[in-house]
């Protein structure tokens, strides 16, 4: 009876103790299926094909292991077969992350392999999409997917590296803590055809928190490394920014807030013997007003100089001039079809994810206001944002106002000026939900017939989803984009100083998407949705494509 | 330590200055402006006096920059004088003309139609305008004139012509690469190379102390019509110095039909006799032959062994020359 006791607490005890250690191992994943069918139509084409079928099965299983309390190795295994590939054939394995972190004495983190960073909108930052607003659910399930496949977290962007953070207690009233991050990454692979060395980003942050605010230090550095090929050019791109925010004191309800830093662009050409060094600076002077947790107001001065350079933060996530392999061609002389919105959410355009060290292509149909984001060199201006404004809990709503200009005039001594408002709602009430926003651009420049620039743009996204029950609901997207008038678009040198100007026209051009969807929720892990989509685009070549998309998803 | 961060974003603000070219990029005005003539072509004077060191230019003004092209050609020589440039006008700066031509022919007193193109993508415009050359430039410094056949051939000048059908070794008339005449060498052997030569004494003494690379050798040669000229028409001239040594330069083919400057730093000849003291000493030179040659056409064996070129039957050489000139330091300008 004794030993039955004494064997019951030991059980007991194991148990417990069991209870507060962590799990050495841990499995996740997802599953998916994306099925696609397109058809196009095109009034007497009758050499390019008109439909396709294509989509993909994917097993992502991540595993988590914690050999030690202060050690984790996250890995993600990925088994992919494309829809046709019988019996494996066109199965593909791989590994999509591969990440090892851990803490050194309870005090510095570290993480090594596959790294999401993200600093300022000027320094290091994957810019938004430019063909959304406000998508509705139907569509923003089809943006999931590309997020997904392309890495995109929020602005951050994906990068192979080490990264560590650590931090200071400092023992005074006003300066609190310093806070240090710095990581390296590995952004380019030396190419010895093409004599490219290999490329390195590094850099990081130190935050000083004191009790009037924080003070931060950014530092964003693209370099090429010296003898990884026979080298023949080297290029280095460096920003170094301040930043602060500060709530003013006498009023509690006003914040501000400034980051100002500088450029250095610096091109080495090892053969001529010659160096080029750009440089150039910008800053962005905000004040919010915050009246509530249902209110809040910011106002920004802009000034970002014609030569600032900063690749991490203006590199384009999708090119919206690239093409797709989906009806490349359109009529019967085999003319390059113009992408649209429905290739942008589904059809393999281009998407990047390196750094580049030239200005990306970008197409003023959907951003010329500010196609680099924050970052886009050569403005200056104004914005007023409403950052959230709540109604009853029940109506959110939102809105952006840039008013900007260039600095120093592209081709000309006039001066081009932009204008971009886009408003964003959201409604809930009972069953139904609805979203909806609106972008407007406009771009104007006076002065002779071969300079003048008249550009105006609207993007409108629109949402309702009704839930039939708890686990059924029918979705409802549109999309709609128009594009009227010229603008001449920079066609830039290897040191991304205008060179000359290519003229651009739209005569009132449209696209149009719609899509109607209905998704089954089987359980809080898996959903079912099918969707049917129309999209027509009127411009030089008119087109209508038709799809069908199944997709399925299970969290695991 | 709210007021440090308040002067330091000051600071900062008042402390940015960037230097703002005009624009950035090319000019959209030149990409895609209209071209209009804002002032016509003009000559500084209507009268050229190349003798006087006064500016001599052309003007005019045009609505965007463009590659433009300016040439001057002489009415009677057919000379030419091109000048070219992207800008938006022609000044002092870009059309500036001291009387030289591109090649030979030289100007002669004449005168002459300077006509200007300007082109852009979409447009060309084309200007005129005449000016008179009241006096030629003067000879560039240091330079020797040899042989120009206005006045005959110079003095103790050996003439050699080989037998053989229309043989021409004399001083001509008409359009001569400077002046007005000049000495044709050509004719048909059909069993030789060798048609020709002339060789004309000179003295160098002055050029003791120039340098072989800084002596030039200079002369016009015209070869034959296009079409008409004997496969593998060439020259060969020697420079014969006073110990004996004979430097040679092959000048082949001779196949163009207009007048060329032929321009030979000293320092291009090669030795092709017994050596003396193995050096060339410019101020030593006391002779110079210019030999007439071409492939003869056959039949029969040809002198001095080589093979013959059936393709040269009836095929007249022409090897005309004109200013054979020393000049230092740098080509003579026609």
């Amino acid at each position: 009876m004794r030993l039955i006791g004494i064997c019951f607490c030991v059980l007991i005890a194991i148990n417990l103790e069991a209870q507060e250690r962590v799990k050495k191992v841990e499995f996740y994943g997802i599953a998916k299926t994306n099925v696609l069918h397109q058809s196009y139509d095109v009034e007497g084409d009758t050499t390019n094909i008109s439909k396709a079928n294509y989509g993909h099965s994917l097993i992502d299983l991540g595993i988590l292991l914690r050999p030690t309390t202060s050690t984790e190795v996250a890995a993600e295994l990925r088994i992919r077969n494309e829809l046709g590939g019988f019996w494996g054939s066109s199965v593909t394995y791989g590994i999509r992350r591969l990440t090892l972190k851990g803490v050194v004495n309870d005090a510095i983190r570290y993480k090594i392999g596959d790294l999401d960073l993200e600093m300022t909108p000027y320094t290091l930052y994957n810019n938004g999409y430019q063909d959304v607003v406000n998508e509705a659910t139907v569509f923003q399930m089809a943006r999931e997917i590309i997020d997904y496949e392309y890495y995109f977290t929020g602005n951050a962007w994906r990068q192979q590296g080490i990264q560590s953070d650590f931090g200071f207690e400092l023992n005074n009233n006003t300066f609190k803590s310093l806070d240090v991050n710095v990581f390296s990454t590995r952004n380019r692979t030396p190419d010895f055809n093409s004599a490219s060395p290999e490329r390195l980003f590094t850099g990081g942050q130190l935050a000083l928190n004191t009790t009037y605010g924080q003070l931060k230090f950014h530092s964003a550095n693209l370099h090429d490394l010296k003898n990884t090929v026979n080298d023949i050019k080297l290029y280095q791109n460096s920003v170094n920014s301040l930043s602060a925010r500060v709530q003013l004191p006498d009023m509690p309800k006003f914040t501000l807030d400034y980051e100002g830093g500088i450029s250095k662009a610096n091109y080495d050409d090892l053969v001529a013997d010659e160096q080029l060094t750009i440089n150039d600076y910008y800053w962005n002077l905000g004040l919010s007003y915050a009246s509530s947790d249902k209110l809040k107001i910011r106002v920004n001065a802009i000034n970002t100089g014609p030569q600032f350079r900063s690749p991490a933060a203006q590199t384009v996530r999708l090119g919206y001039s690239s093409s797709s392999n989906v009806f490349p061609t359109i009529g019967n002389d085999l003319a390059i079809r113009k992408m649209g919105l429905l290739d942008y959410l589904y059809n393999d355009v281009m998407y990047n994810r390196t750094f580049d060290d030239r200005l990306d292509v970008y197409n003023p149909a959907f951003s010329n206001v500010l196609p680099y984001g924050l970052a886009t060199p050569n403005r200056k201006g104004f914005s007023l944002s409403l950052e959230e404004y709540k109604i009853e809990d029940k109506l959110e709503l939102s809105s952006d106002v840039h008013l900007v200009s260039e600095i120093v005039g592209s081709g000309t001594t006039n001066l081009k000026s932009f204008f971009k408002a886009s408003a964003k709602a959201n409604y809930h009430y009972k069953k139904w939900s609805v979203n909806a926003g609106l972008s407007h651009e406009s771009t104007t420049r006076d002065g002779d017939s071969f300079e003048a620039i008249d550009l105006s743009t609207m993007l409108f996204d629109f949402g309702l989803d009704f839930n039939i029950s708890e686990n059924i609901a029918l979705l409802f997207g549109s999309k709609y984009h128009t594009a009227n008038g010229n603008e001449l678009v920079a066609v830039y040198d290897n040191y991304n100083n205008p060179l000359l100007f290519e003229p651009v026209s739209f005569n009132d051009n449209k696209q149009m998407l719609n899509s109607l969807g209905f998704m089954v929720e089987f359980n809080e892990r898996s959903t079912l949705t099918a969707s049917a989509s129309t999209f027509s685009q009127v411009d030089e070549r008119d087109y209508k494509l038709n799809q069908f998309q199944i997709l399925y998803r299970l969290n695991f | 330590m709210r007021n440090i961060i308040y002067i330091f974003i000051a600071v900062v603000f008042l402390s940015c200055n960037r230097e703002k070219p005009d624009f950035l990029g090319g000019s959209l005005n030149d990409q895609f402006g209209e071209l209009l003539v804002l002032d016509s072509l003009t000559s500084s004077t209507s009268d050229f006096n190349f003798s006087t060191v006064s500016p001599r230019f052309f003007e005019a003004q045009w609505s965007k920059n463009l590659n433009w092209q300016l040439d001057v050609v002489g009415v009677q020589s057919g000379a030419t004088k091109s000048f070219t440039g992207f800008s938006s006008k022609l000044d002092i700066d870009n059309t500036s003309w001291n009387g030289s031509a591109n090649d030979f022919p030289s100007f002669l007193t004449e005168s002459c139609v300077a006509t200007l193109v300007l082109s852009d993508n979409i447009n060309t415009i084309t200007m005129s305008t005449v000016v008179s050359i009241t006096e030629l430039k003067p000879l560039q410094d240091n330079l020797m004139l040899v042989a120009d056949f206005e006045e005959g051939m110079p003095v103790n000048t050996i003439k050699f012509v080989q037998q053989g059908e229309s043989m021409t070794f004399n001083i001509e008339s008409g359009q001569a690469a400077n002046g007005t005449s000049y000495y044709a060498m050509g004719g048909i052997v059909n069993w030789d190379y060798y048609l020709g030569s002339i060789k004309v004494p000179v003295e160098t003494e002055e050029y003791t102390n120039v340098s072989p690379l800084l002596l030039y050798f200079n002369m016009a040669v015209i070869g034959g019509a296009l079409g008409e000229v004997p496969a593998n028409q060439f020259m060969k001239i020697y420079l014969r110095e006073d110990d004996g040594e004979r430097y040679s330069y092959e000048l082949n083919p001779v196949n163009w039909d207009t007048w060329r400057l032929v321009s030979i730093p000293y320092s291009e000849f090669v030795l092709e006799s017994d050596a003396a003291n193995n050096t060339k000493d410019p101020g030593t030179i006391n002779q110079i032959e210019i030999m007439s040659l071409s492939c003869p056409s056959g039949p029969g064996t040809i002198v001095g062994g080589g093979t013959a070129c059936p393709e040269n039957m009836g095929l007249q050489v022409k090897t005309d020359i004109d200013f054979i000139a020393f000049s230092t330091n740098e080509s003579y300008q026609p």
